[in-house]
């Protein structure tokens, strides 16, 4: 007897269609049941595109049965954050005002080419209003909760995300990472994400955040299907002028390489402070498991979370700006407050923060003519609670909102390539995640380890018990 | 309410004015506050050492 498609990952899915052994239809109709389901109660869909999976699915079976060779994504179904582009739905960006917008004409890159793999779209996700948000919640949809505990955070911005795939409900989904919104809800939920280089993957038909900082990725619960996610995904994309225009450089190929030859550091000062401990003994569990003690030292990362922030506050109001003239009142009140406030922020302010920007990023890519990777804690803490306000760190009171991404900010600023991997530590009924960052352009090196943490047991992402 | 509070609160009235958002007193109070924390993170960024010639990133090649 088969395992239930929720307990399924991504591959074992595809394998199973492949062979003929499972059908696309009967995958969908299973994925449908569990979010019927579960999501009344955990709040990660805003819109669920069944027909359009039924259909799809229906010709990938068909296609099967006339012959015809299949995708590597073969009826997997994957969630998207609801600031992609689907064709007829609505791009919400979990905002009230952008449900005044007509429906959109064309897919996301991204959601094409996943489908082109035959992976099958089975509906959006809720995400924190403009992606201005690390907890997952939301003042218009509700909060989208977190699977191991629907008393806590799903983590934000692409919370519907990690909760859909903490759950069960889909092995995959796409969110976006600004500042850390892929990496976050990853900790929190328990689950591998992959904030790929800044400029590798297309955003073309995603509703904006920061163009300085937005990147795009998936979540799910095993770093080969984050590469099968990702290879699907790379490739020039004449619709965004931002994209970089590399080659397409497969992940899959070398994910069972090991770490062998890999010189591999956790990062230190500024990444080993300003946390709760349980953040630094998932790190020490991680580079005890890579069996390295070595520390590089991130200069002036403090200083990069300064400059992430203010850009994001200035680049973030800009965007928004129309929006807030016109209908202050329909943004969710924590978002258009910081909003407000970056329309007020000195162009000087900016300008400097665009120039410590090339400046860091110089320096810490020398670190990379020493380290192949690096470990950083993905977040200060493990999943809090709904509603939670405040949070103490290091014995000082500070905002939840702001500061969950204090170790993601500075890695996120200058485009590098991070998988997140989850870490359940001993008698601990939550789990919390570990950057595995590398060098601009390998994705390929981050996940091999993330794909040998799993091997060895170091990292895991267990469906939630719901 | 203090004579700097005062003048945060001017500005912020005179910049939204300028830009064509309209403010009221709710929103004030953490309007302030996100513009005092914005205010203090730049205080420390625009103190750190660059000279003439350092190129901004605005399109950013990682």
């Amino acid at each position: 007897m088969r395992k239930p498609v929720n307990q399924m990952f991504a591959s074992e899915i595809a394998a199973a269609v492949q062979s003929g052994s499972l059908s696309a239809c009967e995958v969908v109709e299973e994925t449908l049941a569990r979010i019927g389901k579960l999501n009344p109660a955990l709040n990660a869909f805003t819109e669920v595109t069944g027909d359009r999976a039924r259909a799809n699915a229906g010709q990938i079976d068909q296609r099967r049965r006339d012959g015809q060779s299949l995708g590597p994504l073969s009826g997997v179904p994957f969630s998207v954050k609801n600031l992609f582009d689907v064709q007829n739905v609505g791009t919400l960006a979990g905002s009230k005002i952008n449900r005044g917008y007509p429906p959109a004409q064309a897919d996301a890159t991204l959601v094409a080419k996943l489908e082109a793999a035959d992976a099958i779209l089975v509906g959006c996700v809720n995400m924190g209003e403009y992606a201005y948000d690390f907890t997952g919640e939301n003042a218009h949809y509700g909060p989208s909760r977190n699977p191991h505990d629907p008393r806590r955070m799903s983590g934000g911005s692409s919370g519907g995300s990690g909760a859909a795939v903490a759950s069960g409900m889909t092995p995959i989904s796409l969110g976006s990472d600004t500042n850390g919104s892929i990496r976050v809800p990853s900790s929190f939920c328990g689950l591998f994400g992959l904030k790929p280089t800044y400029g590798r993957l297309s955003r073309a038909n995603t509703f904006p955040f920061v163009s300085s900082l937005d990147h795009l990725g998936p979540l799910a619960r095993s770093a080969r299907d984050l590469a099968l996610a990702y290879d699907a995904m790379q490739g020039p994309d004449a619709l965004d002028p931002m994209q970089a225009g590399r080659p397409i450089e497969p992940a899959l190929p070398s994910l069972e390489v090991g770490i062998g030859g890999l010189r591999i550091a956790r990062a230190g000062s500024y990444f080993a402070r300003g946390g709760e401990k349980i953040a630094f003994d998932a790190v020490n569990h991680v580079a005890a498991a890579l069996g390295t003690k070595e520390e590089v030292e991130i200069e002036d990362a403090a200083m990069a979370r300064t400059a992430a922030y203010l850009i994001t506050m200035a680049e973030g109001s800009a965007q928004h700006l129309s929006r807030l003239r016109e209908s202050p009142m329909d943004f969710d009140p924590d978002v258009r407050d910081r909003l407000i406030a970056g329309t007020m922020i000195p162009a000087a302010w900016v300008v400097q923060a665009q120039k410590f920007r090339r400046r860091y990023r110089e320096k810490v890519l020398r670190l990379f003519d020493k380290v192949d990777v690096i470990l950083a804690p993905s977040t200060p803490c493990q999943a809090t609670l709904i509603g939670q306000k405040t949070m103490t760190l290091d014995g000082v009171e500070m905002a939840v909102r702001a500061n969950i991404g204090i170790f993601t900010q500075p890695i996120s600023f200058i485009g590098l390539p991070v998988a997140a991997v989850p870490v359940w530590l001993p008698d601990q009924k939550l789990p919390i995640g570990v950057q595995v960052i590398g060098a601009p352009w390998r994705e390929d090196v981050v996940l091999r380890v993330a794909h040998y943490l799993e091997t060895i047991g170091a990292a895991a992402a267990p469906v939630a018990n719901v | 309410m203090d004579d700097a509070q005062h003048e945060i609160d001017a500005l912020i009235n005179a910049l939204a004015a300028s830009n064509g958002i309209t403010l009221n007193e709710e929103m004030m109070p953490q309007i302030r506050i996100h513009y005092e924390i914005a205010s203090r993170m730049a205080k420390a960024l625009l103190e750190f050492p660059l000279d003439d010639h350092e190129e901004p990133a605005p399109v950013f090649t990682a």
